[in-house]
């Protein structure tokens, strides 16, 4: 054995970089295979104009069919496509956006960092949909109360019980004219709004928050460039003893052993890398003898640009001083105390105020064209719908068994459809936006409830769920698989629902628990 | 035969530290070659380059879509783009030049702001989030945008609002990471 590694990790980023930076400093020797290379963040990156680039930032045609979010300063940063395909099925497309580097997908997020509540944790009590997490926000508590200050969280505590408080730097800036305007107009409806809650720092990522204290205690090595093929199992014990992977560059393969194995491939990496790992003993897949190992794939939706405004008093350049800027962020309000006639759960808006329009939005060409676009510039108010979607079993991943990346590795087929829920929900954000914006004394420029499709948010959830069930879910409380003691699964695959609240913190949280929970049953002698 | 001399044998020219990483001026190539049409025919090209000046003018001493060459960049751009977007631009092109025939032009490429008007009537329709049914207003909406984004990206309208300053308006742009 080269290495005397105690836990294999795979995956370094928001999971894998939690899981390296929990166990590293508590004395645990660990192991880190990511799929991507190392960045060089001074050598990778220069500055350029758009002129200088190929394609005037048009980006190559058909580079990315699925990854709307790819600009051509950072097309190099997303996967390649052609190299790792997956399929959906016609007419139902599927956004699989993905990252393959040091830090994941951590060196691109927007850094918005909310706690989920009991109406998330326990939904099923709620409203009868679903299933309830095995944990409450009881659990996990403790856990978002180290992660926020780690990522230095700003926001501010509103005492919501949809909207857990948190341990917070306290954003107490003032908010403009306008905004304050819209705040009493979503005020009169009965509308909760606050500050956003970010990240905060030049870059927030495992890369510089997690990775380096890690590697800095001597107990990680990281190793780039390495995609799993497949995770082994020990025939006799039952329990994963390695992993055989291939190097990125050339294609060559090796195994390296494992008495633990911490998976944090990301959602849908993680569940692929489980079903590709078949043997006698679990012939469909790694740890799913409940049969559930791909099902119950969810997201958020996203309508982006619900709502665009005009601030009225702001037209043709003469914005009283403090009338424009700043933002905000509406929390759920719907389903709290209310039963809604059309759907269930409930969807949260990001607000802004200041900036033009898409210059698409002004109805014009020639002249009129810059003269309408002038008027308007600097004068706009904005609403980004995010809603929750039901996790439903019949939205599922699977193993196509006809395609093959580039490395030989069996690729995905991702079925996710949404419904009249998630509809019917972008459909009432579209109104109320609308109305909050009118109340506000806002000139509507543009509204639609046209939700992007199913993965586009990069919310991808759930296909390895926890849950007290063996029968029902993949892993339980800690996120250790039910079936395989020491192997663990952190990453969003392992949530039951996900609310309308980015995820990346209860992704970090839940790492930094199931981590302790390692070491006690490494002290135990029970791991 | 004289023996050949090895390469560090020779003087070599007064040079920066070793140490110091070089960064040469360069000149792009926008700047210096005339743009070889790829795609479109003569007279689509025409009808695309007058739409261009028609939906993004000169304003003022900023370059319009025509001193931007942003026609010539698009008809590089769909030479590589989809099936689909290349058989919309031609499809647009094509009516604009049979409807200045109409008019008893030569084609859209000598038509005055007046007579295209009407042609251009659905670019003055409130904006929706899906694109319009029609093919020929949807040709419009994506030839209006995609002139708008050529344009502000190009050299010539960065020269502009920058004032020729190198830093403005760039943003950091991530290399090939192998």
């Amino acid at each position: 054995m080269k290495t005397d590694h105690d836990v294999l990790i795979i995956g370094s980023g928001a999971s894998g970089g939690m899981a390296a930076y929990t166990l590293a400093k508590a004395g645990v020797k660990c192991l880190m295979l990511d799929a991507g290379p190392s960045v060089d963040f001074e050598k990778q990156r220069s500055m350029k104009s758009a002129w200088e680039l190929p394609y005037r930032n048009f980006n190559r045609p058909n580079r990315f069919p699925h990854i709307t979010q790819a600009s051509e300063f950072d097309a190099n940063l997303w996967i390649d496509e052609e190299k790792n395909p997956y399929t959906h099925p016609e007419g139902d497309p599927y956004y699989w956006v993905r990252i393959r580097m040091i830090g994941g997908k951590m060196n691109r997020w927007g850094r918005a960092s909310w706690r989920l509540s009991n109406f998330e944790f326990k939904g099923k009590d709620h409203d009868g949909h679903g299933d309830n997490w095995p944990i409450s926000l009881q659990d996990l508590s403790p856990f978002y109360d180290r992660c926020e200050p780690l990522f230095r969280v700003s926001g501010r505590n509103e005492g919501l019980p949809q909207l857990p408080d948190g341990n917070l730097i306290a954003d107490q800036s003032s908010d403009s004219l306008s905004i304050q305007r819209f705040i009493e107009s979503a005020k009169k409806l009965g509308v909760p709004t606050t500050k956003a809650r970010r990240a905060t720092g030049t870059l927030a990522s495992s890369l510089n928050l997690l990775l380096p204290d890690a590697l800095a205690t001597g107990n990680l090595q990281v190793v780039p460039d390495a995609i799993v093929r497949e995770i082994t199992v020990d025939p006799k014990t039952g329990l994963v003893n390695g992993a055989n992977f291939v190097d990125r560059r050339n294609k060559r393969d090796y195994h390296v052993p494992a008495k633990i194995i911490i998976l944090g491939a990301s959602t849908l990496e993680s569940t692929r890398l489980l079903l590709n790992s078949t043997s006698t003993r679990f012939s469909t897949g790694l740890a799913n003898s409940s049969g559930v190992l791909g099902q119950y794939l969810f997201d958020q939706i996203y309508v982006k640009n619900t709502v665009t405004a005009v601030v009225p008093e702001a037209r043709g350049g003469k914005a009283p001083k403090n009338l424009m800027g700043g933002g905000g962020y509406i929390v759920r309000f719907r389903n709290i105390k209310e039963k809604h006639p059309k759907f269930l759960r409930g969807y949260t808006y990001d607000f802004y105020s200041g900036g033009g329009p898409q210059p698409a939005q002004i109805n014009a060409y020639g002249e009129d064209f810059y003269k309408k676009f002038q008027d308007v510039n600097g004068t706009c108010f904005g609403m980004t719908t995010m809603g929750e979607v039901l996790a439903r079993k019949e939205n599922h991943v699977r193993i196509n068994p006809d395609l093959k990346d580039a490395w030989g590795i069996p690729c995905l087929h991702i079925k996710h459809r949404y419904t009249s829920n998630e509809y019917n929900m972008a459909e009432d954000a579209m109104n109320m936006g609308i109305e909050m914006a009118k109340g506000a004394g806002f000139e509507i420029l543009a509204a639609h409830k046209e939700v992007v499709p199913p993965g586009e948010s990069i919310h991808e959830l759930g296909t390895c769920r926890m849950g007290a069930d063996a029968k029902t879910s993949v892993l339980n409380k800690w996120n250790q698989t039910h079936d395989v003691k020491n192997l663990f699964v952190v990453d969003g695959s392992s949530f039951v629902s996900g609310g309308a609240q980015n995820p990346t913190l209860t992704i970090l949280s839940l790492t930094m628990r199931a981590s302790e929970y390692i070491l006690e049953q490494k002290r135990k002698g029970d791991l | 035969m004289a023996t050949p001399q090895p390469a560090q044998a020779q003087s070599a020219p007064a040079a920066a530290p070793a140490t110091e990483r070089p960064t040469l001026d360069v000149t792009g190539l926008d700047s210096i070659g005339e743009p070889t049409l790829h795609f479109f025919t003569k007279d689509q090209f025409a009808a695309l380059r007058r739409l261009g000046d028609l939906l993004l003018p000169p304003n003022g001493s900023i370059p319009g879509a025509v001193a931007a060459e942003a026609p010539e960049f698009l008809d590089f751009y769909l030479s590589q783009s989809t099936l689909e977007h290349k058989q919309r631009y031609q499809m647009g092109l094509d009516r604009l030049n049979q409807e200045a025939r109409n008019r008893r032009l030569t084609g859209f490429g000598e038509i005055d702001p007046q007579q295209a008007a009407p042609l251009l009537v659905s670019l003055l329709e409130p904006w929706t989030y899906n694109p319009p049914k029609d093919e020929f207003a949807r040709f419009l909406r994506e030839a209006k945008d995609d002139f708008f984004r050529a344009t502000v990206n190009s050299k010539q309208y960065a020269d502009v609002q920058s004032g020729r300053r190198r830093g403005a308006g760039q943003n950091p742009y991530w290399h090939p990471l192998d």
